[in-house]
């Protein structure tokens, strides 16, 4: 049995996940950063991405979050994110929509939004999507 | 000595009333429980988001950053959150007082960024200088009327049109219980540890990546936001807390005028029909005499 360490993703409107995990994978800005029970003390930048954790029974679970702040102390990993989905809420039809807008924004037909925006949005999209078929 | 019309008059004016305070009680009431859920739901983020800064400043001198700078301060702008709309109780006026008092309070040149346009109309007629004025929408602040703000406010603190920026807001406690209160935004000062507890969790050693400068980089502007929305938010729930405790009692009032006058028109009435009966008495008396 492995040992546990509790989790909790919180966005600005919500807490998101709030469970005694196994292990936990997060997007970090240098690329992905795994964490296990007992993890010496860290706090580090994500960005957007896909953040992985086994729960209690080892089972694998997926979160989209849109950038944000990790930090793991005293057995206890936090996650700051400016946003987050659990994997089996994404509409992926949504999603699908609010990422053609945004394609169309990035070739000019639209201009609800700037290019900017378009791009963080395309890449926001496209992890949700990704992340509502991986589970 | 009112007349029995008049009287009349005075209770359909006060039934009109009371459907209005009663209609606005009941929206009031359904706008309380979002924006409180919504407070807090949000409450956990900022919570941790002040742990985050704990630990950051705990682990070592803090890097100088624009939004840290503290320089000698001669001019302040003061963020100012009140209601787009009145007949809120007291809400208004307590957050107003409690601004005058403060502003009495600094030798500084103020300024002003509105939230909601009542303080900001105050202000403004007696002499201070309005910045900037955000609308917030009746149903609640968004997300990105937070961004706004928060735009706004380190525009002004950068650009050294002013150098320190306090933010008045209203703290939620509970539907009847609301508190003003004025905080220090920017320069950011770093949360101390308060309780002793806390100050030995956050005395750790943290590896940070990327490096703490460029970590505090991301971190602080969204410290700035966080502190702004959660400011934001307390400030909805406090308005319709307050507005609905207001219209309760204004329902109320209205119910007991309606009901003093009622008894006033009846005893009117039966004094008008005692009188009747007297002339008319009066009137046979006279003929049979």
């Amino acid at each position: 049995m492995a040992t546990l360490f509790k989790l909790s993703v919180v966005a600005p409107d919500r807490t998101v996940v709030e469970e005694q995990v196994q292990s936990l994978v997060a997007p970090a800005i240098n690329g992905y950063l795994g964490v296990m029970a007992n993890h010496t003390p860290v706090i580090a930048a994500l960005r957007t991405g896909l953040l992985e954790y086994r729960d209690s029974q080892g089972q694998q679970h997926f979160v989209s979050i849109a950038g944000g702040f990790l930090e793991v102390s005293d057995n206890a990993a936090i996650i700051l994110a400016e946003d987050a989905q659990l994997a089996n809420e994404i509409d992926v039809k949504e999603w699908e929509s609010r990422l053609e807008t945004a394609r169309k924004a990035l070739r000019g037909e639209d201009s609800s939004m700037t290019s900017e925006q378009a791009t963080q949005e395309i890449e926001l999209a496209v992890n949700r999507i990704k992340a509502a078929r991986l589970k | 000595m009112a007349t029995l019309k008049q009287i009349r008059q005075r209770i359909r004016t006060a039934k009109n009333i009371q459907q209005i305070t009663r209609a606005m009680k009941l929206v009031a009431a359904a706008r309380l429980k979002k924006a409180q859920d919504r407070v807090l739901e949000a409450r956990p983020y900022s919570e941790k988001m002040r742990d985050f800064m704990l630990s950051i400043s705990a682990a070592g001198e803090l890097p100088s950053h624009p939004l840290l700078e503290q320089r000698e301060v001669k001019k302040i702008c003061l963020i100012l959150i009140t209601a787009e709309r009145g007949l809120a109780g007291s809400y208004n006026t307590n957050l107003i007082r409690r601004a005058g008092d403060w502003i009495k309070s600094r030798t500084e040149q103020i300024s002003m960024l509105g939230v909601g346009k009542k303080g900001s109309l105050f202000f403004a007629k007696r002499g201070i200088e309005v910045v900037h004025q955000v609308t917030v929408p009746t149903a609640g602040s968004r997300l990105q009327d937070a961004v706004e703000v928060t735009a706004k406010a380190r525009e002004i603190f950068e650009s050294g049109e002013a150098d320190a920026i306090y933010l008045c807001y209203s703290k939620f406690y509970s539907p009847i219980r609301q508190v003003p209160q004025v905080i220090q935004l920017l320069p950011i000062e770093p949360p101390t540890a308060e309780e002793g507890a806390a100050s030995s969790a956050g005395a750790k050693d943290y590896e940070f990546e990327p490096d703490p400068a460029s970590l505090l980089g991301e971190l602080l502007p969204k410290y700035v936001l966080t502190i702004i929305f959660q400011a934001m938010l307390e400030s909805t729930a406090s308005e319709h807390g307050s507005r609905m405790t207001a219209m309760t009692s204004a329902t109320d009032n209205a119910g007991k005028m309606i009901q003093n006058l009622t008894l006033k028109a009846n005893r009117e009435r039966q004094a008008g029909i005692t009188k009747e009966i007297l002339e008319v008495v009066g009137g046979a008396e006279a003929l049979k005499s």
